[in-house]
């Protein structure tokens, strides 16, 4: 027998035990001890407890029965759960008896006979023990200690409940000291909000000392929200990277987004303008679509959040953002709790169609259980560019312009202002200075209240931010953000709702134009800006004519843009049976747009007096519906295994609908926001609908906690497909192996703490094409008349038979914790592959239009490595620095296009084994030295260049970009800076004509240009011939000339704050205080020579803000 | 337990049934199927009413009809009619004849006009379809689709040279349609205008003063063009003679109702319903472009054509065109003239000069449009515009027909960069005149998008 037991702990790792883990996990530790303790005596134990329903008597046979299977029938005919050590039950001899009228104390007792095992009957739960525990089981003793946090302060208001018994408890007093009553065998639980939960077993200790680990829990703990369900870290068989709140309020963004970039492996996120509400560009896993749909599917708090931009991004002329508004502007960061994000098959197939290209997951902030909290956050700071360019001073662009004239043997024309003696020649300007070189202010305040019950909790909040720019003029962005969360439990823990509201608005009064191709292009000498009386300068000539457009006159037009964002969600749960969970999600969301933009006849020259004052009124609203009823049924089997299926469906229902208004005839400028006042007033206007059904489900299965098996499936149907193509399935499959569970790995490889393989294989889908595609129709707006008629047009050219967009996805990754995880490594190779591209398929203008949509046949693949790697340097108590490393490295390939030499309209732009981002270019091979113009590689020696000529093939995509962020600690200090890094290549700046020919400054790099023959340089000469000059300008654009390595590691983020001890704010009647200073992109290294790598050309770059703030909790 | 599992199948059951009926959704609110178009007068007419409204492209400012951007516009930079008075690269490329595949002027013609032929052919197609639609009323609209398809052909053989000849809706066809010969585009350009002239009916006898859609005149005139410039010096005689016989065409006297709407002489104007024309607003509102002096000097004394089609700007000594003269938007006294009957004498004229014996018949004819352009006799001018004589030679002839073009029709719709392309005289009298000027620019060159995304060759002098 003890024999039996040393082989029995020998392989105690796989030691199981049944029912409630959770216990089970710590009372393996305390027979842990116990049984290294080595006191194996043999003692029968009778019924100890006193409690009364153990009255009610068992009527069983048995005949020769394992005492398991007897428990087994005690457990179904008493409801009562047993809990034990399986392996001490295993070896004992079988039983043999007939139990009449018998207590069910006597029966266990009966079969524990000579077994030197003992029970004890404690809430409806038989737990069974070495008997060896007995001793002292039941006897109360006053235990005493104190509870610390990690830096050894002590915390008060700490909850201390005996486990079992919730009326048993008490709470730390402000040494952190508490008192409470316990037995030996008991387990005391820790509670504090913002600190994880401990449970410790009493054991034989009368003072126990416990030090609260703050909520940053250890990865493999961390739980993460995989949508429609949620998984462990340290369980997850697909790819999810989740983002905390803390690592977003470190960075003062406006956009969310801004905050992710750099922090996620795998996720590329580009800024594209530096404006406040620019948009971005986000990738997960690179580009699967050829030619669209490749935004990621964005879900708030369950519910499905478009990402179609608002603002009317298709008149390029009306809007500042070409790229449109970012629809994430109207989420306050400050709400969010965390962010998750799933990239591969095996979390993404669940959301089928929608989840080709990845899903990104955000959850507000919910209200936790404890003393109601109330949290001040405030920080004001400024933004400035980081880089200006160097350009042309007066002398040099008048020497230029002159030289330009000279070369050509001309003089300057009527219309050449800059030396016909218009303009005052002794003129400078610094224009990036006066034109985006102004400081811009942002200010941000944000209040919330949460706190609550066991049963019911609430957080409300509400905040407001405003952002201004470096343009001149008064505009803001500015957003009033509020949020509200309720959740319920029902008494016996069945019923659950959670309620969630969240509204903001977002007010834009911004100038209507980025003024940074003004800021690069002007000519230094170009005139002042305002005439003595205060009126805009437009240097009129002789005839009246402006000489120039005054790009303040841009200020004149006014913008005025409102965006209000509602989302609400509600969930409903009810537990049906112990295993089975009945679950609803209700979600709604309206987010809407309207605005004005006025062009008042002050914005234009005068000499036009024609011009007649119009306004453009818009309105834009998205809402959105969604039902999911879903099915969770969780079980766990005796040998060591467990189960959990889901099943549910969505229905879903979005409608858009847009009103845009052109007017004029406005009696005076004043009332050009006043629809009303307008005479003419034209309109249009759009309506969609989009509709969406799905049946899913999700089977998990795990053995001995080791091996997982995830099956996730989806079958879909959209609207935005015609007849017979509307439905489709999607699945995957993951896997996954935690070997440091393994006996072998923990015997040989101790230095490992954690160790997972994991793998997934399955598809999804893409229907991001628009709506009513597939039908073949007529439209007209207010506009399409004819002889004052209404007239009719052909909306698109159709294609009523495209389907699906297929994606298939494959990943392979390994996981690996040294060191009691403080090394903590994550490597891993995904490979997807999208085929059957559905695709708005460029055709030839002789169509009749540009494009039709169609399921191409090609197929595209992603590949790439991901690596993040998170390290505890130092863990000391006052002193902690932790380091996160991530790298992305994708690659990007047209695998296979039938055809695609022949008779594609993409022959010119794709290329098989090339990146879909690429483009071909003429070889540039230099000035020559006799013409003083620029040359380039005649391939087939034509004398003309075509797209023969465009050998030179060029990937404009990232090939690798990450994020480097060390977080030090020092007693209340904390310092994080993240680095972000981008390797790739990119178009420098150049200007709109080659150098001299028109009124238009040029960077200082055109001063090494060509003067006489025999010169060798890489600038062609100065002329203003629109002639052999002009178009080797124009080659040169197309060139390989301007392309450089526009790679950059960027100070993404600094962020220094100072958080005083409990002790010290608690006399100040505070729960915390804490001051802090953050910038944003603080210094960017690159050999770019534009204004900046990210945002390119000639739009504004992401700002450097810099910004200080306080933080209190009441 | 069972129940309850048994009551969630049939629930997923009933779920996965109305799935189907869940994503099926009504059409559009703002849209019509294409089968309803044309299954009744009202929508069908109202989407032969979209053609039109193609081609006026719904605004004044820019379409290939009318303003700035219009064939108009660009041509007469193009030729020796107008120089652009900004320095915008655009203008200068067109003005130089430095074009360039990229030029986005040149991918909007060409884009707008295969627009339009889509269009029309998906008339006809809709038209022929149709079983609702009375015979009166399908010959009707498919007449006007044939005349507006071949119209747009006519000038994009002009403009381009060889293109393509898109006659379906079938964007597979469409897609990889290669280039056809000018002369394979005229033949077809003829069998639609012949069509037309049997499906239409002369229709503007009837007094009404809106000449907005095309009739049979329309088809007429065009065609008539279209000999003329293949040289078939008959046909073209015959036609010109059709339409000026017909009937409800005639000059005006004065000049200035030249070209305000429902003008007798018009033979097709596009109306606008918020504006009058764009061709007022490219030359008298914008100025971007002035007339050459070359041009204001070839007009002989005493005419009135440059007393009322020509004004001076501001200081006097840059003029524009001032044929179509309101440029504000209301009230709405001009639409676009297309076609007017002016120009069919002037084809009769050179088509009778070209045959043998004809010579004094075709002098008449210039001499009708001199007529009324004559000054009256002042001791200052006296001898206004002369009266041509009827015994020159076929070659003094022929340069009596090319001056008296160009002042009549200057700044119209390309008829002089044309007409001095099919005489073989754009080489001599633009090489002369413009130091850039190569034989390849007469014709321009096919826009990147169309050689991007087909198979089509670039002309030659082009980069792609």
């Amino acid at each position: 027998m003890l024999n039996s037991k040393n082989k029995c702990m020998k392989n105690f790792h796989t030691m199981f035990f049944r029912k409630k883990h959770g216990i089970g996990k710590t009372l393996l530790i305390v027979n842990l001890s116990l049984i290294l303790s080595g006191a194996f005596s043999v003692l029968t134990m009778a019924t100890a407890s006193a409690q009364s329903n153990q009255i009610k008597t068992y009527t069983l046979k048995c005949n020769n029965q394992t005492v398991e299977s007897v428990f087994e029938q005690l457990e179904k005919l008493s409801g009562y759960s047993f809990l034990y050590q399986s392996s001490d039950i295993k070896i004992l001899k079988k039983v043999t008896g007939d139990f009449l009228k018998v207590p069910l104390a006597e029966i266990v007792s009966y079969c524990l006979k000579d077994s030197g095992l003992a029970f004890e009957i404690v809430n409806k739960q038989v737990v069974i023990f070495p008997a060896s525990q007995v001793k002292k089981a039941r006897e109360q003793i006053s235990i005493t200690g104190k509870v610390t946090n990690s830096k050894g302060e002590p915390l008060s208001d700490v909850t201390i409940v005996v486990k079992g018994a919730s009326n048993k408890g008490t709470t730390s007093d402000t040494d952190g000291k508490y008192t409470i009553k316990a037995s030996e065998n008991d387990i005391l639980v820790f509670t504090c909000i913002g600190y994880q939960k401990k449970e410790i077993a009493v054991g034989n200790r009368k003072e126990i000392n416990v030090t609260l680990q703050e909520e940053i829990a250890e990865l493999k703990e961390v739980t993460v929200n995989a949508g429609y369900y949620t998984v462990k870290e340290k369980e997850r068989t697909g790819s999810i990277s989740k983002v905390n709140a803390k690592d977003i309020e470190k960075q003062p963004v406006q956009n969310v987004l801004s905050a992710l970039q750099a922090n996620v492996p795998g996720l590329d996120i580009t800024q594209q303008s530096g404006v406040p509400g620019g948009s971005f560009q986000v990738r997960i896993r690179g580009q699967n679509s050829i030619a669209n749909g490749n935004d990621p599917l964005y879900i708030i708090d369950g519910v499905p959040f478009s990402s179609t931009s608002l603002s009317p991004v298709n008149n390029s002329n009306f809007h500042i953002f070409l790229t449109g508004t970012s629809p994430l502007n109207t989420i306050d960061p400050a709400n969010i709790e965390s962010i998750e994000i799933l990239k591969d098959a095996d979390a993404t197939a669940i959301y089928g169609s929608r989840g080709a290209n990845g899903v990104i997951l955000i959850t507000t902030k919910k209200g936790k259980a404890g003393k109601t909290k109330v949290n001040l956050n405030f920080y004001s700071g400024i933004g400035n560019l980081t880089r200006y360019m160097d350009l042309l001073n007066s002398e040099q662009y008048l020497e230029m312009r002159r030289e330009a004239f000279a070369n050509d043997g001309k003089t300057p024309g009527s219309s050449d202002y800059d030396l016909n003696g218009l303009w005052n020649n002794t003129r400078y300007t610094d224009w990036q200075k006066v034109l985006i070189g102004n400081t811009a202010k942002s200010n941000d305040i944000q209040l919330s209240v949460s706190g609550g019950s066991d049963l019911t909790q609430f957080s409300v909040g509400g905040g407001y931010h405003r952002e201004t720019t470096v343009f001149p003029g008064n505009g803001a962005d500015q957003r009033i953000s509020t949020h509200l969360s309720l959740t319920n439990t029902s008494q016996d823990q069945k019923f659950r709702i959670n309620a969630v509201v969240n509204y903001s608005v977002n007010f834009s009064d911004l100038i209507n134009r980025d003024l940074t191709t003004e800021a690069l292009t002007l000519a230094p000498v170009a005139p002042a800006l305002y005439n003595e009386d205060g009126t805009l300068n437009w240097e009129p000539e002789s005839s009246g004519l402006g000489s120039w457009t005054n790009p303040l006159a841009y200020l004149k037009g006014g913008y005025d843009a409102t965006t209000n964002s509602f989302l609400g969600n509600i969930d409903v749960s009810y537990r049906l049976l112990q295993n089975l969970t009945l679950k609803t999600s209700i979600g709604y969301t309206n987010t809407g747009m309207k605005g004005v933009r006025t062009a008042p006849k002050s914005m234009y020259d005068p000499y036009y007096t024609t011009y007649s004052y119009y306004s453009t009124f818009f309105q834009n609203n998205i809402q959105n519906w969604i039902i999911e009823p879903q099915l969770n049924y969780d079980v766990k089997f005796k040998n060591h295994q467990s189960l959990s299926v889901l099943a549910g469906a969505t229905f879903m229902n979005q409608e858009q609908q847009n009103t845009n208004q052109s007017a004029s005839g406005f009696p005076n400028e004043a009332l050009m926001k006043n629809i009303g006042s307008a005479s003419t007033i034209t309109t249009t206007s759009a309506f969609n609908q989009y509709r969406y059904q799905a049946l899913f489900g999700r089977i998990n299965y795990t053995i001995e906690k080791r091996y997982i098996f995830n099956l996730t499936g989806r079958r879909d149907g959209s609207s935005r497909f015609g007849p017979d193509k509307q439905f489709s399935n999607f699945g995957a499959v993951g896997v996954a192996w935690i070997f440091s569970e393994e006996a072998f790995i923990k015997k040989h490889l101790d230095f490992l703490s954690f160790g997972k393989l994991r793998a997934s294989y399955g598809t999804s889908g893409n229907d991001q094409i628009g709506d009513y595609q597939y039908l073949d129709t007529y439209s007209t707006t207010a506009n399409n008349t004819y002889q004052g008629k209404s007239a009719l047009n052909p909306s698109r050219l159709f294609n009523a038979d495209y389907a699906w967009e297929i994606n298939k996805k494959f990943e392979a990754f390994i996981e690996m914790g040294f060191l009691k995880d403080r090394i903590f490594l994550q490597a891993g190779y995904y490979k997807n592959r999208s085929s059957s591209q559905l695709v708005s398929y460029a055709l030839a203008p002789t169509t009749g239009f540009n494009s039709i949509l169609s399921n191409l046949p090609a197929t595209v693949q992603n590949t790439g490595v991901e690596i993040e790697l998170n390290t505890t340097n130092f863990q000391k108590k006052e002193f902690k620095w932790n380091t996160s490393f991530n790298i992305s490295i994708p690659r990007n390939k047209l695998v296979d296009f039938p055809n695609l030499e022949a008779n594609s309209s993409y022959n010119s732009t794709l290329v098989i084994g090339e990146p879909l981002n690429i483009r071909k270019l003429y070889h540039y091979t230099g000035v020559d030295p006799q013409t003083g113009l620029y040359t380039f590689l005649d391939v087939d020696s034509s004398g003309t260049y075509n797209s023969t000529d465009r050998t030179v093939i060029k990937d404009f995509g990232r090939k690798f970009f990450g994020g480097l962020l060390n977080t030090l600690q020092y007693k209340g200090f904390q310092l994080d800076v993240l680095f972000q890094f981008v390797k790739q290549d990119g178009y420098n700046y150049y200007p709109i004509g080659s150098p001299g020919i028109m009124i238009e400054n040029q960077p200082t790099s055109v001063l090494s240009r060509w003067k006489n023959p025999g010169n060798i340089t890489n600038i062609q000469k100065y002329s203003t011939d629109s002639g052999a000059p002009w178009t080797a300008y124009s080659r040169l654009k197309g060139s390989d000339r301007f392309l450089t390595d526009a790679s950059y590691i960027r100070l993404k983020n600094l962020s220094l704050s100072y958080t005083f001890s409990e002790k010290s704010v608690r006399k100040l009647h505070l729960q915390g205080l804490s001051l802090y200073i953050q910038g944003q992109n603080l210094l960017t290294i690159t050999n770019y020579q534009g204004l900046d790598p990210e945002t390119g050309q000639t739009t504004l770059p992401p700002l450097r803000l810099i910004t200080g703030g306080i933080r209190i909790t009441l | 337990m069972k129940i309850l599992k048994i009551n969630y199948y049939i629930l997923l059951v009933v779920l996965a049934s109305s799935c189907t009926k869940f994503v099926e959704i009504d059409p559009p609110r703002t849209a019509l199927e294409r089968s309803t178009v044309f299954a009744n007068q009202e929508t069908a007419e109202a989407a032969v009413r979209g053609l039109y409204f193609t081609l006026n492209g719904g605004s004044t400012w820019s379409s290939f009809t009318g303003g700035i951007g219009s064939i108009t516009f660009l041509t007469a930079l193009s030729a020796d009619e107008t120089v652009n008075t900004s320095s915008g690269a655009t203008y200068e490329f067109f003005k130089n004849n430095t074009l360039l595949s990229t030029t986005s002027e040149l991918s909007t013609l060409w884009n707008k006009m295969y627009e339009t032929i889509y269009k029309a052919n998906a008339v006809i197609e809709g038209v022929n379809n149709s079983t609702e639609l009375s015979s009166e009323l399908k010959r009707k609209f498919e007449g006007e689709a044939k005349v507006i398809r071949a119209f747009c052909h006519f000038y994009l053989a002009n403009l381009f040279g060889d293109v393509a000849l898109v006659l379906t809706t079938d964007y597979r066809v469409n897609n990889v349609a290669g280039r056809t010969a000018v002369a394979d585009v005229y033949e077809q350009v003829i069998t639609d205008l012949k069509d037309a002239q049997s499906l239409l009916q002369p229709s503007y006898n009837t007094g009404t003063i809106e000449r907005v859609r095309i009739d049979w005149g329309t088809a007429t005139a065009l065609l008539a063009r279209v000999y003329l410039y293949k040289g078939d010096w008959i046909n073209a005689e015959i036609q010109a003679t059709g339409c000026i016989n017909a009937g409800p065409y005639s000059l005006q006297s004065n000049l200035d109702n030249v070209f305000l709407k429902g003008s007798t002489e018009a033979i097709w104007q596009l109306s606008n319903d918020k504006n009058n024309s764009g061709d007022a607003i490219a030359f008298i509102t914008n100025k971007y472009v002035v007339l050459r002096q070359e041009l204001l000097n070839s007009f002989e004394a005493g005419d009135k054509r440059k007393i009322n089609w020509v004004k001076g700007i501001t200081n006097t000594t840059t003029y524009c065109t001032n044929k179509h003269k309101v440029a504000s938007s209301s009230p709405i006294t001009e639409y676009q003239m297309v076609f007017r009957l002016a120009e069919q004498y002037l084809i009769r004229a050179e088509a009778r000069i070209q045959q043998s014996g004809k010579t004094a018949d075709g002098i008449a004819d210039l001499n009708v449009l001199r007529a009324r352009a004559r000054v009256t006799i002042t001791a200052e001018v006296p001898n206004p515009l002369p009266v041509l004589s009827t015994t020159m030679t076929k070659e003094a002839a022929l340069a009596a027909v090319e001056q008296e073009r160009r002042i009549e029709l200057f700044t119209e719709w390309g008829h002089r960069w044309f007409d001095l392309k099919r005489t073989g005289r754009v080489n001599a009298v633009l090489g002369a005149l413009k130091p850039s000027w190569t034989s390849t620019a007469a014709i321009y060159p096919i826009p990147q998008n169309q050689l991007l995304n087909s198979d089509m060759e670039q002309n030659p002098g082009y980069d792609e």
